[in-house]
């Protein structure tokens, strides 16, 4: 991706529907208040209190089965809680779904796509289903496939497509419509790192024009490079929140520490602790 | 640079086109470009769609015509023929992996698109499908053949009638889909559900082969049966406000049709808000992976040695299957859908009706069943999905592989047996005669499981849907040609398992007692093995071979 086509790209931030719907001045663009979601006896995520401001660029981190993958369903109106609030732009997925829906992109960790679409017309598909004209889902999807370096690709069915390739063209399919917010779980799994450098570029400079991205990644160093605060989530509830110099003194670490060391310091995980003792013997 | 186009303005102001066109794509375009079988397939589906429907008017119409008084028994033919192919396509809409389009709409929840709108695409689509076809000639027969007998206001009312017709089937179907969601979810639910089916089924085979034989035999079989009548013509008032029924019914006219017509349309807007009401549940449940449920803590399990069976080579194999087959929700459903098909047939056919059920039951029953396990047996490799990876890299013999998968096959075919074994003992068959079919199945199956083998190597289909998703995505033309398999491998079944259909005939003729029937017994079940065997081996060699391409049809497919 060139310079150019990934200003293009970052400089169409703006969001869909009127100004209105979106989020009041100094209001938060996510919140959860006390958000709580119980599986029968599981409690996969607990009294979870965030906010997060417009422009943004939100890490939420957390080993497997924290429930970051939840939060974020519940943040999307897909899982609905079992207690506490949410309030995207202000408004509350489950009372506005469409409204919400609307103004959010969403790339999952389970890639979304039907497989037997080509590209184009997948990424056409996600903009019409915005509501984008026919003329301008084209051409948007053309812009997003040669930025994303898929064109080669688009006329071939999605079956064919590499992992790697499938979650380009969700990111594709969540941009299309030029979102407000942004929740992405995992985004660069599988993806090469030309193609997540370009991508970083951009959404940095999305962030830039006021757009706000809720980043749920296992890359510590993505996470540290690109966030302006990070939220470490463990057994469903938030053990901190914070800039990572926040953190660090938080939990009593040195100013060189990484968020690698910050991250096992307040999961209070020891890695090199565990069985398997004939893996090394 | 792509002009903003706003959704408060400038845009198009629905959905639904673009959602009918998702839907047209999926259910028509095959999974790989350039396919000719499949599009052959294809073709082949529209053609005998076609001929069905043509088939359905010729019927409908010269039924018709030749009524002695059309008016009166019109509605009724329509109705009978109404209800047989709404009762057909709920069946195979639902456990028979999809009649007339429908997508994963769980693929959309993360989009602005509301219930409705999912809704009226998906019952949209299902209008045009090709699967619209056979109802619309049999309708259009009716008419014709009404017409033709010069009842013009009646052949009138059967255009509003088939159209109420079709939106109470599709809207059914789309509200038992996502009910199935459901039921593919909850294992106490799936439970149930099969506990129950079973339940009213042996209640109609108990009051088939009991009361009815038995009252007709002491001379009550008139009041019975004078009784029964009786009951019918107050139920059907009931009946004909069913889904299905409703549609159609109002058009005998008299004093009943407004309360008919009135709940035909109320079926359709209640089934269509409830459609709506499940798909928003379904929205808010949390549809692609939502977290697990955490299981107590590992606890360090003593070792102890292996028994006897435990190491047995295609042990890991068996267990591993059998996991899958009763826990996975997917095939569990599909298990359910293959134990009650077996059961009506059964039931229906073990009635008072003499000799012909009996031998229906001694001959027909191993194959019939046979034939219902071949969509686990044809297609085991398909229905992996994503384990199947593990599969094709564990670098133990094929043959254990297979031989593993066959066995769960072989145990579950032999359980269902108990069916018809149970229906012989009620029927007070001689025990020679059961342990006759017996050993005619036993010998039967080797060969059948051996040859699906053969057709899960070279034609995997993936079946089950990956993860908690609506239903599987399985291109038409595939499923067609998985079809058109199954029969043409029914057809070398048949011809394999001919031996042993002389054998069966032979032990009956030999009866009980005589040496040369265990002889002959045992012979059965080697001929079967022995066949096995050399299938068994064939498909060993030809597995490996096969693997890129397998990985390819079941892994690269993701919907």
């Amino acid at each position: 991706m060139t310079d150019q086509q990934a200003d293009s790209c970052a400089g169409e931030i703006e969001t869909i529907g009127s100004g209105s719907l979106e989020a009041a001045a100094g209001e938060d663009v996510v919140r959860f208040e006390s958000l709580t979601r119980t599986f029968e006896d599981l409690t996969a995520v607990s009294n979870v209190d965030l906010s997060v401001g417009e422009g943004e660029f939100f890490g939420f981190l957390g080993p497997n089965g924290a429930g970051k993958s939840t939060t974020i369903k519940m943040a999307i109106g897909l899982l609905r809680p079992t207690k506490g609030r949410i309030r995207i732009f202000g408004m509350d997925p489950y009372e506005r779904p469409l409204d919400v829906k609307a103004r959010i992109g969403v790339v999952p960790e389970e890639v979304p796509l039907y497989d037997r679409l080509t590209g184009r017309e997948a990424l056409e598909f996600a903009g019409r289903i915005h509501l984008l004209n026919a003329d301008t889902s084209r051409e948007r999807a053309d812009d997003l496939l040669e930025w994303l370096g898929l064109e080669d690709a688009a006329s071939s069915l999605i079956v064919d497509y590499s992992q790697g390739m499938k979650k380009k063209l969700a990111l594709g399919c969540a941009l299309i419509h030029r979102p407000k917010l942004l929740f992405l779980d995992e985004p660069f799994s599988g993806i090469d790192p030309i193609a997540v450098k370009g991508i970083k570029d951009v959404l940095t400079r999305m962030v830039r024009e006021g757009v706000t991205i809720f980043f749920s990644s296992h890359v510590m160093e993505l996470v540290e490079r690109l966030c302006t605060r990070v939220a470490i989530l463990h057994k469903g509830s938030v053990r901190a929140v914070g800039s990572l110099d926040e953190l660090r003194a938080a939990s009593g670490l040195g100013d060189d520490a990484s968020l690698e060391d910050v991250f096992v310091k307040v999961v209070g995980m020891d890695p090199g602790d565990g069985g398997a003792q004939w893996l090394v013997s | 640079m792509a002009r903003l186009v706003t959704a408060s303005g400038g845009g198009v102001p629905s959905r639904l086109g673009i959602l009918i066109r998702l839907q047209l794509i999926i259910a028509w375009r095959p999974a790989k470009r350039g396919k000719i079988p499949e599009y052959l397939a294809i073709g082949f589906v529209a053609v005998l769609l076609g001929a069905l429907a043509l088939g359905l008017a010729a019927i409908s119409f010269f039924t018709l015509l030749n009524l002695s008084d059309a008016a009166a028994g019109g509605p009724r033919i329509m109705l009978i023929g109404g209800c047989a192919l709404f009762l057909a396509y709920l069946f195979i809409g639902l456990f028979q992996e999809g009649v007339g389009g429908g997508v994963d709409l769980s693929l959309l929840f993360h989009m602005p698109v509301s219930p409705g709108e999912m809704t009226r695409a998906d019952l949209l689509s299902r209008l045009i499908s090709p699967w619209a076809l056979p109802p619309l000639g049999f309708f259009a027969g009716c008419i014709a053949g009404v017409m033709a007998r010069g009842h013009f206001l009646f052949g009138c009312a059967i255009f509003p009638a088939a159209m109420l017709w079709y939106l109470q089937t599709f809207l059914t179907l789309m509200v038992g889909d996502l009910l199935l969601y459901h039921l593919r979810r909850s294992r106490r639910f799936v439970e149930m559900m099969g506990f129950l089916a079973m339940l009213a089924f042996m209640s109609w085979v108990v009051l088939q082969n009991t009361v009815l034989v038995r009252s007709s035999a002491d001379g009550g079989g008139h009041r019975l049966i004078k009784m029964l009548a009786d009951y019918w013509d107050g139920a059907r008032y009931l009946v004909s406000l069913l889904p299905g029924a409703s549609a159609l019914s109002w058009t005998a006219w008299g004093w009943y049709a407004p309360v008919v017509l009135a709940t035909a349309v109320g079926t359709v807007a209640g089934l269509y808000g409830l459609s709506g009401l499940l798909l928003r549940r379904l929205m808010e449940e949390g549809t692609a992976k939502t977290a697990r449920r955490r299981g107590a803590p590992t606890v360090r399990r003593a070792l102890k040695r292996p028994g006897l069976i435990e190491r047995l080579p295609m042990w890991p194999f068996i267990l591993r299957d059998f996991r899958y087959l009763s826990r996975d929700p997917y095939l569990k459903t599909m298990v359910l859908g293959m134990v009650m098909g077996p059961v009506i047939i059964l039931a229906v056919l073990a009635g008072p009706g003499g000799r012909l059920g009996m031998h229906f039951l001694h001959y027909g029953a191993p194959f019939l069943l046979l034939m219902y396990c071949s969509q686990l047996s044809n297609n085991h490799l398909g229905l992996e999905r994503a384990g199947l990876l593990n599969t094709l890299v564990s670098p133990v013999p094929r043959w254990r592989l297979l031989l593993g998968k066959n066995m769960v096959l072989m145990a579950f075919y032999l359980l269902l047996m108990c069916l018809p074994v149970g229906l012989l003992v009620w029927r007070k068959a001689s025990a020679f005669d059961i342990a006759s079919d017996v050993v005619l199945a036993v010998a039967l199956a080797p060969i059948y499981f051996g040859l699906g083998n053969f057709l899960s190597i070279l034609m995997p289909v993936p079946m089950a849907p990956k993860g908690k998703r609506l239903r599987a995505q399985v291109p038409m033309g595939r499923m067609f040609m998985l079809a058109i398999a199954q029969i043409v491998l029914l057809g070398l079944a048949g011809l394999a398992a001919a031996p042993l259909f002389l054998g069966r005939f032979a032990l009956s003729y030999l009866g009980g007692g005589a040496w040369l029937a265990e002889v002959a017994g045992g012979a059965m079940i080697l001929y079967g093995l022995l066949i096995y065997a050399l299938l068994l081996g064939g498909a060993t060699r030809l597995m490996p071979r096969r693997e890129p391409d397998i990985y390819e049809a079941v892994l690269r497919s993701e919907s």
